[in-house]
């Protein structure tokens, strides 16, 4: 079972419709206890190959969710998580690094101890490790779109429906806020932000993005 | 009040080690078998050491945890580990309870040394109580001297030869083989004869039993508590374990009813021993009222109340219990057992036909209100109680109470409760969560501790369960 952590609505709808569409049996859970209580009965009780936990906040994510559920799995349950969030045009560098010290300090803040931290920057994972038993470790894949879901989304929009939108129209709807101009592009052919997004997933557009690629290998 | 600063636990049955400092409202989480129970238990057992392990209201630690729960002595201390400690400083005080499973043997240190002594100086007082020489048929024999002629000489002789003891006086013997003299004579003979062995005999007996009593004390699977003061020993509780077939270290055989009943009868009245070296006031812990999850919910409601009557605080319980419980209005005490009066209803009901939730909670509120600034150890409050009712308990506890309250729960409910009703009391200082968790990697229990703010953060922001998993 996979655990795959994303901020907010957006992605959760994305990311569900990528699952199903890989054949994954998915399933959405809006509260860590959720999690907690599907690692309490053991993952293969639970029949699911895909957990999404969404948030709203990639702070939270890092500094508070991550390691609860780090603090709670290491040395008892090998899980796998992802976690999937927006650079927000950031330097993948120092947003590596704060994920890092975000963690590190929340582990800390949980007491956890007998643990090793290992990173990689390169394949933006940070791996928690038992001192006392090597084959309980924890590997934390990180899975950054390079300035956010939504911005990639509007952009392929405007692509996919060129002929919908004025050379004005696609100007201000790059400009606009993503949350806006997602609704705005939805209304204008005639379906709901929800069912783009879910368009989106099931027509593969991100296929050439890197991101992209990376969850379907870390989900598959 | 006097609150616990610290505490710390070692190797006290499945606990390697754990420690947190308290703050007024505890609860211990965690999955089963990390050791919830086993963190009130030692906490109990410190703070009830000197009262012989009784609460306030007389629950009785060392009955429940070898009585009710049927621990065996043998696992009281960590599997592997020879000894158990449980330390708690109060306000500056540092207390520390040691103990140790023994199989068998006395230590060979002063602990060891005063339990000999004690030993020996409680069977002297019992070997020495003419009740005992009674039991021993053994007080001195006051012959009927007419009585006695040359039959009665021979089957005594016959007697004491075939039981093997005493000596027999040559002229005594003399006599029997023929060369009769006075009955006087003879009589006179007899009466020295038992003289002498009476005591002869009593003394080599009463040297057997005594030998018996050190033989089985000895011997026999023991379980040795220290209670030091900033590090002085001061109190030695020893509790023996007499459900062994003690005939063995006795060498008595099965026959020897006399002997083993008088042993038994020692034994049943020292079955534990305590040596108090303190001098001065010895109540120096803060009291104590221990609730451990129960099935006789009635009984306790039955002492509870007891003692709350002679607390003189009955009336407020029962303000309280009618104010919170729309249909209760009075809770009273009959030749009948308890009963409970409800409104609109016309006779008052036997408590036991309740329901178990009204049952707890009664309990619960009865419990809270006995000790004022004491130290409550409460199992699993939650038991049968409706999500509404641990609302009313957690109210009860937090708004009406200045003890320091360590609780163990299963419940999300409970934990929820307390943080919400923290919050909106603006006391989440004074709350904190010990949770426990197993480690598969190090094959142990490890403890977090988180306080009350961050406890409802998480519970609220990011959804934890704070039970674990």
């Amino acid at each position: 079972m996979k655990i795959l952590i994303c901020e907010g609505k957006h992605d959760r709808i994305f990311l569900r419709t990528i699952g199903e569409s890989l054949g994954l049996e998915c399933s959405v859970k809006d509260q860590l206890r959720d999690i907690q209580a599907i690692l309490r009965r053991g993952c293969s009780r639970s029949n699911l190959d895909l957990v999404i936990f969404p948030d709203t906040n990639k702070d939270k994510i890092v500094s508070a969710i991550l390691p609860r559920l780090l603090h709670d799995t290491i040395g008892r349950v090998n899980c796998t998580p992802c976690v999937l969030v927006d650079g927000d045009g950031e330097r993948l560098g120092s947003l590596f690094e704060t994920f890092l010290i975000g963690i590190t300090s929340g582990l800390s803040s949980h007491q956890t101890s007998d643990i090793s931290i290992d990173t990689s920057e390169d394949q933006l994972q940070i791996s928690v490790s038992s001192t006392n038993d090597q084959r309980y470790s924890i590997c934390v894949n990180f899975i950054i779109i390079p300035l956010s879901f939504e911005k990639d989304l509007v952009k392929e929009s405007l692509i996919r429906f060129s002929s919908s939108f004025s050379r004005r129209e696609k100007e201000e709807l790059f400009s606009a806020k993503p949350h806006r101009a997602m609704v705005d592009i939805a209304t204008k052919i005639g379906i709901t932000k929800d069912e783009l997004i879910t368009m989106s997933a099931r027509e593969r557009w991100f296929e050439t993005y890197d991101w992209f690629s990376t969850i379907i290998q870390k989900v598959s | 009040m006097d609150e616990i600063k610290h505490i710390r636990i070692h190797n006290y049955r499945g606990v390697e080690d754990i420690a947190f400092s308290p703050k007024k409202i505890n609860i211990i989480v965690g999955p089963n078998n990390t050791g919830k129970s086993a963190i009130l238990e030692a906490v109990s057992l410190l703070l009830s050491s000197e009262n012989n392990f009784l609460d306030i209201v007389g629950n009785n630690v060392f009955k429940y945890l070898f009585n009710i729960r049927e621990y065996d002595m043998k696992y009281i201390v960590r599997e592997g580990e020879s000894k158990a400690v449980i330390e708690c400083q109060i306000e500056k005080t540092k207390f520390k309870l040691e103990f140790e499973y023994r199989e068998t043997g006395i230590p060979l240190d002063a602990c060891g040394a005063a339990i000999l002594s004690k030993i020996r100086e409680l069977s002297n007082i019992f070997l020495n109580n003419p009740d005992i020489l009674k039991a021993l048929n053994m007080e001195p024999i006051s012959p009927t001297k007419a009585n006695i002629i040359d039959n009665t000489l021979e089957s005594e002789l016959d007697r004491i030869l075939k039981s093997g003891k005493g000596d027999v006086p040559h002229s005594f013997e003399f006599s029997l083989k023929g060369q009769r003299g006075s009955q006087v004579r003879r009589q006179k003979e007899l009466e020295d004869y038992i003289q002498i062995n009476y005591e002869r005999n009593l003394k080599k007996y009463l040297d057997i039993l005594e030998n018996d009593i050190f033989n089985i004390y000895s011997r026999c699977p023991k379980v040795i508590f220290t209670l030091y003061k900033d590090d002085v020993e001061c109190y030695y509780y020893i509790d023996f374990d007499f459900t062994v077939d003690f005939s063995l270290y006795t060498g008595a055989t099965p026959e020897s009813y006399q002997r083993l009943n008088i042993l038994r009868r020692f034994l049943f009245q020292n079955d534990r021993i305590i040596i108090d070296n303190r001098e001065g006031d010895t109540n120096e812990f803060p009291l104590l009222l221990v609730s451990f999850c129960s099935e006789s919910l009635v009984s306790d409601i039955n002492s509870f109340y007891d003692n709350i009557v002679n607390e003189k605080k009955i009336k407020g319980v029962i303000e309280y219990l009618t104010e919170r419980i729309e249909y209760f209005e009075d809770l009273r005490k009959t030749d009948d057992g308890m009963r409970i009066i409800l409104k609109d209803i016309k006779n008052p009901l036997p408590v036991s036909s309740m329901g178990q939730g009204l049952i707890s909670l009664i309990r619960m509120i009865l419990l809270n209100s006995l000790v004022s600034e004491g130290v409550i150890l409460i199992e699993e409050p939650e038991s049968a109680l409706h999500p509404g009712y641990i609302e009313v308990f957690v109210e009860e506890i937090i708004g009406h109470s200045n003890n320091q309250l360590f609780l163990t729960t299963h419940s999300l409910n409970l934990i929820e409760s307390i943080l919400e009703i923290g919050k909106a009391k603006e006391c989440l200082d004074d709350i904190q969560i010990i949770r426990l968790y197993n480690r598969n990697d190090i094959k142990g229990t490890l403890s977090e501790t988180i306080n009350g703010t961050d406890a409802l953060y998480e519970i609220e922001e990011i959804g934890t369960d704070l039970r674990g998993i």
